[in-house]
């Protein structure tokens, strides 16, 4: 194995990455490909591909996957048997931006109205326990002059670190007869403890108000006041008052 | 000095959208002042009603230099590459204001680079792309107003709200009155209504 330095090695992963990325993301548009993982071990390297139809992606008796791995093994130089492809169904299609973008597209490019198509999208990504969402669809077209069509619901933030933590943003174009139009797709997940939906950390201007907790507020003890001569008083237990 | 404004139509087709800003110009300018020209003959002759040779829109198929009534050296071209701004002033030595009738991108292709070529005199009216009437209003402001171009009020890029959860951002620039975008009578139903058709 040839030995190439530490930055390089690192440089040629990011690169890699990328084209397999990139050569995916146009061959299983129409799949609902979601991303790559790429898991290097000694003896083969792993690639997981995430999608919504995992399905179509295998093809009939796995077919397709196997005609992807090929593809795969012969442009990057990987010996034999060394590459392995895996599909993986995404878990929540609804809060994966690249998902619905890519929805839409096929939505508009079906003959769907752009306010049945955006309004539909959107709705969906609500259902789906989405925090906010924001479907923005602009170009220009014969006929028309140039805009922007915004779609929004919920709660949607855009400034600050939260905006890496909790949201997922997609663009796409979509090529018409009459024009090139661009896709945005913008989710606000929810904030999950669990961390399978939604980012870990709640959100910076988050106030939670405890309840007091129920206590028993403990009794001091009687204490003696010094008197001047010895009178014969009761001492009572001080009352405790809630 | 009576000042005419020619729109010289280079969209294929004249659209909605071209027919609405051509109405909302006649009617600020006035009878026999606009210009249509470059119209091509199947189109000149199924003009709608509000813009056709009845509304007082003089349209023709003619190019603006063909036009024999011009005369070139008192014609300003609005560009937006012009290095001068359209003022007040110009309006001593200048009869003719000509636009480019071009439904815009976003950002602009320069379309009227083909107007350029043919050596008019240039003014531009502001950095932002404006629509054609948006441009002729404002144009008038300057000329006939005698109101120079700083000293109107504008919105750039407004948003236009269509429904509780749906904008439209028009990226252009706009003359404001009383805070709002001036928009051609029935644009809001056509953008409304073009949401509705399929794009296919």
């Amino acid at each position: 194995m040839a030995q190439i330095s530490k930055k390089r090695k690192f440089v040629a992963d990011g690169v890699f990455f990328a084209e397999l990325n990139e050569f995916l993301t146009r061959e299983l548009a129409e799949e609902g490909y979601s991303g790559v993982e790429v898991r290097v071990t000694p003896a083969r390297t792993e690639i997981i591909i995430r999608a919504t139809r995992t399905q179509n992606v295998l093809g009939e008796k796995g077919r397709r996957i196997r005609e992807l791995t090929s593809v795969v093994q012969k442009r990057f130089n990987f010996p034999e048997n060394t590459v392995e492809l895996y599909a993986e169904k995404v878990n929540n299609r609804g809060l994966c931006a690249i998902a619905q973008a890519e929805s839409l597209r096929y939505k508009l490019l079906g003959g769907l109205a752009v306010r049945r198509a955006c309004y539909g999208v959107v709705r969906f990504i609500m259902e789906s326990g989405a925090k906010g969402c924001e479907v923005v669809v602009s170009g220009k077209l014969r006929g028309a002059r140039a805009k922007s069509m915004k779609f929004v619901d919920g709660f949607m933030i855009h400034s600050g670190q939260p905006t890496r933590d909790y949201i997922d943003n997609a663009t796409r174009h979509v090529l018409l007869r009459q024009g090139v139009l661009g896709i945005r797709v913008k989710i606000m997940l929810e904030w999950d403890p669990t961390g399978k939906v939604g980012p870990k950390k709640p959100l910076p201007d988050n106030v939670t108000i405890l309840e007091p907790k129920e206590e028993d507020i403990p009794v001091p003890a009687p204490i003696a006041l010094p008197t001047a001569a010895p009178v014969e008083q009761s001492v009572e237990a001080p009352v405790a008052t809630a | 000095m009576v000042f005419k404004y020619i729109v010289e139509h280079m969209e294929p087709e004249l659209d909605e959208w071209s027919e609405l800003e051509y109405a909302n110009i006649l009617q600020k300018v006035g009878q026999n002042r606009l210009y249509l020209t470059h119209v091509h003959p199947d189109l000149l002759a199924r003009l709608p009603e509000r813009i056709g040779p009845n509304s007082g829109i003089i349209s023709t198929t003619k190019a603006v230099l063909e036009l024999d009534e011009v005369d070139p050296a008192k014609v300003i071209l609005l560009d937006p590459s012009a290095t001068q701004p359209l003022e007040p002033s110009d309006g001593e030595n200048f009869k003719w204001l000509l636009f480019g009738g071009i439904l815009g991108d976003d950002p602009p292709q320069d379309r009227t680079k083909e107007l350029r070529k043919l050596g008019f005199t240039t003014r531009h009216l502001g950095p932002v792309q404006m629509t054609t009437d948006t441009a002729v209003i404002v144009a008038k402001h300057v000329i006939e107003g005698k109101t120079p171009l700083d000293k109107l009020e504008y919105v750039d890029r407004p948003e236009i709200r269509l429904g509780k959860k749906e904008t439209v951002e028009l990226p252009f620039r706009y003359l404001v009155k009383e805070g709002k975008p001036q928009l051609p009578n029935g644009l809001l139903e056509l953008l409304k209504k073009s949401n509705e058709i399929s794009l296919v």
